[in-house]
């Protein structure tokens, strides 16, 4: 059954995200300048770290954390979606020593960025006026677009985590000897799952971020520079 | 023909002959009956065992008294066939073995032809399972065949089914008689009933009485192998006046009533002690060298019987007990005795979720599940703990266990190794035996075949056969110069030079133009291997249990034990193969994975952290979130007001 809904849901994720690139006229040349464009940038700051550690600032270190999730994600997506969509068999072999070794990182990463990054994103009196107003009327809408979008924004962060906490928890609690077969197999289940919905999220991240003429280091890359 | 004979001294021969001929195969003429449901085969309800008191029949249809001549064996056909359809039961498993129209199913365990004087082993099944070698490719007849296995042989099937024998043989058979199904080798529950008696008499041909000689209550004497083609069954001596003793048999009088009935303490719930005679494995392991330092299976320590799983109807139709055996109903309630049959329940067959047999549903906690994709169920439950260099075996049918004379030697051949972990065909790794191929054959076009016995054990028993080693039933140490010899010998006899070869430990050795020897590894010289699901461990001795690294380790025996390249070859002594090379799991990603396993109490503890923290966080802005929400609720509340 989850191979057949994962499966509808990337070709729909993946289906929009064409589009968006096509409707944006974007070529693969483009894509690629710019994925190279950025990837030198963020070769220079790292340069420039290792000249003097002492300017690395907490935005810089939010920016290389963020760029690490990307990336680690994007390993996890790939490891831990292919044997199921393409062979419909578990994670096994190589791919499954690739994303275990690449979850750990994320993990950390994501709560090393949570940490500095969790303050700016949470909801604040303006976010409480703005959903207030455009519940009274739908007039507003079109005047308040973009502090909507932030607003938007925010609440994919608080999904995302709140969407982590049971993917990665149900992983570790099922290396442990405490449940039977049946909870683990419901355990694995919640995994695949919040999975793909933390996937979803991202991909009305992307949506809302208005980037998808820059898809980076996959894609979120440009998230950075739209927030940072 | 018995009345007309009995008593005469004059017997015209040729009548004899021909109504002997008639007489011999008497089991044809029933077979020929439409089938009838008999007396013994509707069950009425009652579980009682019913009380054999019964006449014994000879293959004449005579009912046999203690105290009349000649005396001739009972035939099972004849005694059990009125009330038991013989034809139905002569279909089941134990019999079946050589008939084309039989599913083969799962590979099993062959029969091994072993010859330590020739450098042979190899196996040979009735059964078409791959990578085993028919008796006529050995260039066996089944009169030959049975004369050499049928001591595990459960007699029926070609046994007693003239439509096997050959030509060659008529006058043999006419000798022997027909091995009979013997229904005693199962359902015999006296203590007297003697297995290994029947097997004497298999091995001296005297198929027509060896089930009357293993019962308790008769004996018989004398071989059929040592008689001429023109003994009379019905003389009871040899015609020609030699000294050797023709078969003779002579009941217990005392068994016999007034009736001519005797009791025969006959049961449906067979003992596992009548299966253990052909089912027994001895597991050669030096760190226990004791009997009892080993366990019995699981389920038969509880009390249960080897046919509590492996039941059967009428047709003796055994379940084996393994996923995908061949359905013989549209209701395949077969699936429902293997493991995850008894131990899972049956959600196709809409079964209680223990199962059958009360059996304990598993927890299996903390197990991954993708581990139940990946092994059977018996990976982890059956056979010997997996050790390295893997240990060897010894079981009842390819070593004769249980013989009056059977080899006690250990290194006696077949070497059997267990337990070996290999990936089957439906891509799970379970527990197999794995015996080397070792014997001679004629290699053309990438097609292997084996060298009649007749060819190739005259010509290697004279080369190889005087080696001291081969006096424990070991493999003699074969040199190059020796191996170089041999092969030459049989390809001048052969007439056909550099297409002999010598099949031993996976490899093929053959002759250059230059009479060289040269070897290489070949597909058709793999081992054979075959499932094993006992002895059952219970789940505090499986693997797994002291934790991942059972098996994943760096050095664990599952994926790294040494599988000897097992051969007579002196230049492949101490040569070995990795179990991961079975298991088709690559050596890198074996050791790689296991080593995860070092650094994973790291990684989950730090990840565990790492989500606590995240959790934290959540939770606290969760509350901050509410407190301005709350407040925020006030302040338009104060602002309205």
């Amino acid at each position: 059954v989850f191979r057949i809904i994962s499966a509808l849901v990337i070709i729909l994720l993946g289906g929009s995200l064409y589009f968006a690139i096509k409707k944006k006229a974007l070529s693969l040349n483009a894509i690629l300048q710019q994925l190279d464009s950025e990837w030198l940038k963020v070769k220079r700051q790292f340069n420039s770290i290792q000249e003097n550690p002492a300017g690395i600032s907490i935005k810089l270190l939010s920016k290389f954390l963020f760029l690490a999730l990307i990336i680690l994600f994007i390993v996890l997506f790939f490891t831990g979606f292919i044997p199921v969509l393409l062979f419909g068999v578990s994670l096994t072999g190589l791919l499954l020593i690739l994303h275990v070794t690449a979850a750990p990182f994320f993990v950390i990463c994501l709560m090393l960025w949570v940490f500095l990054k969790v303050h700016s994103q949470s909801f604040n009196q303006d976010d409480l006026e703005l959903i207030q107003k455009l519940s009274k009327s739908s007039a507003n809408f079109r005047q308040s677009v973009d502090s909507l979008k932030n607003v938007l924004l925010k609440l994919f962060f608080w999904l995302f985590l709140i969407f982590t906490v049971p993917a990665a928890l149900s992983v570790i609690l099922s290396m442990y000897p405490l449940f039977e077969t049946r909870t683990m197999e419901f355990l694995a289940d919640v995994h695949r799952y919040t999975v793909l919905g933390l996937t979803i999220i991202i991909r009305l991240e992307i949506k809302y971020e208005n980037i998808v003429n820059k898809i980076i280091v996959g894609l979120a890359g440009h998230c950075y520079h739209f927030r940072y | 023909l018995q009345k007309k004979t009995k008593g005469s001294s004059l017997v015209n021969l040729k009548i004899s002959w021909a109504v002997l001929f008639v007489y011999m195969f008497p089991v044809d003429q029933f077979f020929a009956q439409d089938a009838i449901t008999k007396i013994g085969d509707v069950f009425d309800g009652n579980r009682s065992t019913p009380v054999h008191l019964i006449q014994l029949i000879d293959q004449d249809s005579s009912v046999i008294y203690p105290d009349e001549q000649p005396l001739l064996p009972f035939s099972t056909f004849q005694t059990c066939n009125p009330c038991h359809d013989y034809k139905k039961i002569s279909s089941g498993w134990h019999f079946n073995a050589g008939d084309s129209s039989v599913v083969d199913g799962r590979p099993g365990q062959p029969w091994i032809l072993s010859d330590p004087h020739s450098g042979t082993q190899i196996p040979v099944s009735l059964r078409r399972w791959p990578g085993t070698y028919s008796p006529s490719q050995l260039g066996l007849d089944e009169f030959e065949f049975l004369s050499m296995f049928g001591r595990h042989f459960a007699g029926g099937g070609l046994g007693d089914n003239p439509e096997y024998y050959s030509h060659e043989k008529l006058i043999r058979w006419r000798v022997s008689g027909a091995l009979e199904v013997n229904c005693l080798a199962c359902h015999d529950a006296e203590p007297g009933y003697d297995a290994a008696e029947y097997a004497a008499q298999v091995s001296r041909q005297n198929f027509r009485w060896a089930v009357t000689a293993a019962t308790a209550f008769s004996e018989v004497r004398g071989s059929a192998r040592d008689m001429p083609d023109n003994y009379d069954l019905y003389w009871g001596i040899s015609p020609d006046g030699s000294k050797v003793q023709a078969p003779q048999v002579t009941y217990d009088e005392r068994r016999f009533n007034g009736k001519g009935q005797v009791f025969m303490d006959l049961t449906r719930r067979v003992k596992p002690d009548r299966c253990y005679f052909c089912h027994s494995t001895k597991v050669i392991d030096s760190g226990r060298p004791e009997r009892w330092h080993f366990e019995e299976d699981v389920h038969l320590k509880s009390g249960m019987t080897c046919v509590d799983c492996h039941r059967n109807g009428l047709d003796h139709r055994m379940i084996r007990g393994y996923e995908g055996e061949p359905a013989d109903t549209a209701h395949n309630v077969r699936e429902t005795f293997t493991c995850r049959g008894c131990h899972l329940g049956s959600e196709e067959n809409n079964l209680q979720a223990s199962g059958r047999l009360g059996a304990p549903r598993p927890t299996h906690r903390g197990i991954p599940v993708v581990h139940f994709d990946k092994l059977s169920c018996t990976a982890c439950h059956s056979g010997s703990w997996p050790a390295s260099p893997v240990l060897s075996v010894k079981t009842a049918q390819a070593h004769g266990l249980g013989l009056h004379l059977s080899s006690k030697s250990d290194r006696a051949l077949p070497h059997i190794y267990s337990t070996i972990y290999m990936e089957q065909e439906n891509g799970q790794i379970a527990p197999q035996q794995l015996i080397w191929p070792s014997f001679w054959g004629e290699f053309r076009q990438d097609t292997l075949k084996p060298l009649p016995l007749a060819e190739s054990l005259p010509v290697a028993r004279a080369m190889i056969g005087h080696i001291d080693s081969t006096l424990s039933g070991d493999w003699p140490q074969i040199p190059d110069s020796l191996l170089t010899a041999v092969l030459d010998s049989l390809n001048t006899r052969h007439g056909d030079s550099s297409n002999i070869v010598y099949v031993s430990s996976g490899r093929i050795y053959r002759l250059d133009e230059k009479k060289k020897l040269r070897s290489s590894w070949s597909e058709a010289a793999r081992p054979y291997t075959w499932p094993l699901a006992h002895d059952v461990r219970p789940a505090s001795q499986s693997l797994g249990i002291n934790g991942c690294t059972d098996c994943h380790s760096a050095t664990s025996d599952f994926f790294f034990s040494r599988i000897p390249l097992d051969s007579p070859l002196m230049q492949m002594k101490g040569d070995y193969i990795r179990m991961n090379n079975l298991e088709n799991i690559n050596v890198i990603y074996a050791w790689l994975f296991s080593m995860t396993f070092w650094v994973r109490p790291w990684y989950k503890m730090i990840v565990l952290i790492s989500i606590l923290i995240i959790t934290l966080i959540v939770t606290l802005y969760l509350f901050r979130g509410l407190n301005r929400l709350i407040r925020f609720i006030a302040e338009q509340d104060t602002r309205e007001n």
